[in-house]
């Protein structure tokens, strides 16, 4: 009897350790998650040392007084918090902290801003970069801006850097939806009020009427090369947009401001232009120009699409106008029209082209089907949608 | 199959803590994965607002079809036979009533707009605009200025001439400028003439049922078309005019 007692307890003594072991270490892991999740969001102590070891951060605008979207506060999470939130202070490369970061350009121009070292923090809105939030305006078709940030690398060497980019709509939500998991939302009228109307972020389950598709459709984002070329950041069926920056930082690219030695920051320009009629898309003679510099109309930026795009690859895939595919497979309108100009092999391209420059047999009629389906899914996002987000990720590439 | 068998050697207790140690590492590389993960994003964000559009429509009056709007012939020559009213100035008036609503569903809200006449001017008539109010239902309508208008199942409704709407005129040379460029020999009747009201925000009926519909507002207005007898004698073989009403947001 003695001897199976003893037994027992030595039995019982490594599975103690092993439990507490397991429990320390789970402990570890749930701190760490949390504190890197609420990082993310709002502080940023201690997140320094990991910007720096990214590569690069991330600024936005460049102008010495920093806007906040008028909007931007009522985008509040479940517990009802701001998601966006003024920037922070952070430390900068010489373990500084603070909260305005000086940098320079690759034109050499000395600018300033807040910089976003693992967190979200609104984008800087001016009248000259907005998404027309800088006042209490509002987007609609015909509507057009740009967005500036800043990429400064911390490192020589190669940097690269993968950004997508994501548009998501906000609507008021029929109680039958499944909103459960849409957490974020945009409150008007102050969240403890009467008043307060919620508007929710629009996902897979509860997409009402397939509006917040036909919105990252409608609304077209634009990134820009080099050598002034624009590139369409669109939307396929199952990816956002993305784009990703490339620059060798040498000693030469060093450069030091108020003191702080630093790399020069790389501009990147995001255009966006929600076109008012789908003649300023398909017509030679449309009047939408996509820049201020108003050289590159919109047909252009399509045709030029069209045009390298491979034979083999339909312009399904290289014109993925998602929102309008959502239209037409609501059956909302002729079918005939949509298979036209997106059917996936390239009798579609050559359809579009020949559609542009009018050659296209019965092409009139096509574009009378596809101007009514442009403005009807206008009309759609119009009176739905609320508010939407433009929201850019960056991640080491 | 070594290793296989070197675990089914192993005592009880070795073998939770062979099962731990393979936990703790699963552990340990999910940590580090989603560390690595959360460390690399940057996020900037914004939100804008989106403009809804405004439904507005130009109907008759009971807030019916439009073409139910029919100005018809106007018979200077026998007015008051025709319907028209001898105003104390010595002038006759033939009233029409028209209204600007709002369909009401989940998403419409209020809305500002302009009322805009445009005209041509063949015949000397002068138009002008009123809100108006529907008092079909009161007993007592005596000292009103009013409009009627029948709808399509016979019933007369009445409504009470309020607020003359300013217009402003809008054509000047710039409107000539845009519509016929440096070119001069154009016919005084030929050029553009219109007026536009100031922005308005009314909606008496907010929220009401008209002609079986329910409509986010309802604002009724009377078109007045006046004239004066004795000029109009000389303009009796005149053949027409159009009229052009407009709501604009």
């Amino acid at each position: 009897m003695a001897g199976a007692k003893e037994n027992k307890g030595k039995r019982i003594k490594p599975l103690k350790l092993i439990c507490s072991a397991v429990t320390l270490i789970l402990a570890v892991y749930t701190i760490t998650l949390g504190w890197f999740t609420e990082n993310k969001y709002s502080e940023t102590d201690g997140v320094a040392g990991s910007s720096v070891s990214k590569g690069y951060r991330i600024i936005t605008g460049s102008s010495d007084t920093y806007n906040t979207g008028v909007y931007d506060s009522m985008y509040t999470d479940e517990n009802g918090s701001a998601i966006i939130t003024d920037a922070k202070a952070v430390t900068d490369l010489d373990g500084n902290e603070t909260k305005y970061v000086q940098f320079q350009d690759t034109d050499g121009n000395t600018l300033s801003g807040y910089a976003s070292d693992g967190q979200v923090i609104s984008w800087q809105m001016t009248e000259k970069s907005n998404a027309e939030n800088y006042d209490e305006s509002s987007i609609a078709p015909g509507t057009q801006g740009y967005v500036d940030f800043y990429i400064q690398p911390t490192h020589e060497g190669t940097l690269s850097v993968d950004f997508s980019l994501d548009i998501a709509a906000y609507c008021r939500v029929s109680e039958d939806l499944d909103i459960e998991s849409a957490a974020e939302k945009i409150v008007e009228n102050g969240a403890d009020t009467d008043s307060a109307q919620n508007y929710y972020r629009l996902g897979e389950n509860y997409d009402t009427e397939g509006v917040g598709q036909l919105v990252k459709g409608h609304i077209m984002l634009f990134t820009e090369d080099d050598d002034g070329q624009l590139n369409w950041l669109a939307y396929s069926i199952d990816s956002s947009p993305s784009f990703t920056v490339t620059a060798d930082v040498t000693a030469a690219d060093s450069v030091t401001v108020d003191g702080i030695t630093s790399y020069k920051a790389i501009r990147k320009r995001i255009y966006w232009v929600w076109p008012q009629t789908w003649g300023q898309l398909t017509l030679d003679s449309s009047k939408l120009n996509v820049q201020d510099s108003g050289n590159i109309t919109l047909a252009e930026v399509l045709k030029s699409l069209a045009e390298s795009a491979d034979d083999d690859v339909g312009i399904a895939d290289d014109i993925a106008f998602v929102g309008l595919k959502t239209l037409f497979a609501d059956g909302e309108s002729d079918n005939a029209a949509y298979e036209m100009f997106f059917v996936k092999d390239s009798t579609g391209l050559e359809n579009a082209e020949e559609c542009m420059s009018g050659a296209l047999e019965g092409a009139a009629d096509v574009y009378t089907t596809m101007k009514k389906a442009w403005n009807s899914a206008d009309q759609q996002i119009g009176k739905k949608v609320a508010y939407i987000t433009l929201e850019l990720t960056a991640s080491k590439g | 199959m070594k290793i296989k068998a070197k675990i089914k050697d192993f005592a009880g207790d070795k073998r939770v803590q062979l099962a731990a140690a393979v936990f703790i590492t699963l552990l340990t590389i999910a940590v580090g994965v989603t560390v690595a993960w959360f460390s690399n994003n940057d996020s900037l964000k914004t939100v804008a607002k989106v403009r809804k559009p405004t439904e507005i429509q130009v109907r008759a009056g009971n807030a019916e079809d439009i073409d139910r709007l029919d100005l018809g012939n106007i018979n200077v020559k026998d007015a008051l036979e025709d319907g028209a009213e001898l105003t104390e100035d010595g002038t006759y008036v033939r009233r029409y009533v028209f209204c600007v609503c709002s369909e009401k569903d989940e998403y419409t809200s209020d809305t500002n707009y302009t009322i805009q006449l445009a005209h041509t001017t063949n015949l000397d008539f002068k138009y002008s605009i009123y809100s108006a109010t529907d008092i079909t239902d009161e007993e007592n309508t005596d000292g009103y200025v009013t409009a009627e208008y029948t709808d399509t199942s016979g019933k007369t409704h009445i409504y009470r001439k309020d607020d003359n709407i300013t217009l402003s005129k809008a054509a000047d040379e710039d409107d000539y400028a845009d519509t016929y460029g440096s070119y001069t020999n154009v016919q005084t009747n030929a050029k553009p003439i219109y007026w536009q009201s100031e922005e308005i925000t009314l909606h008496y009926n907010k929220a009401s049922t008209y002609n079986d519909t329910e409509w986010n507002f309802v604002d009724f207005y009377i078109l007045e078309v006046e004239w004066d007898e004795e000029e109009a004698k000389s303009w009796l073989d005149k053949e027409s005019d159009m009229v052009y009403l407009l709501a604009d947001s």
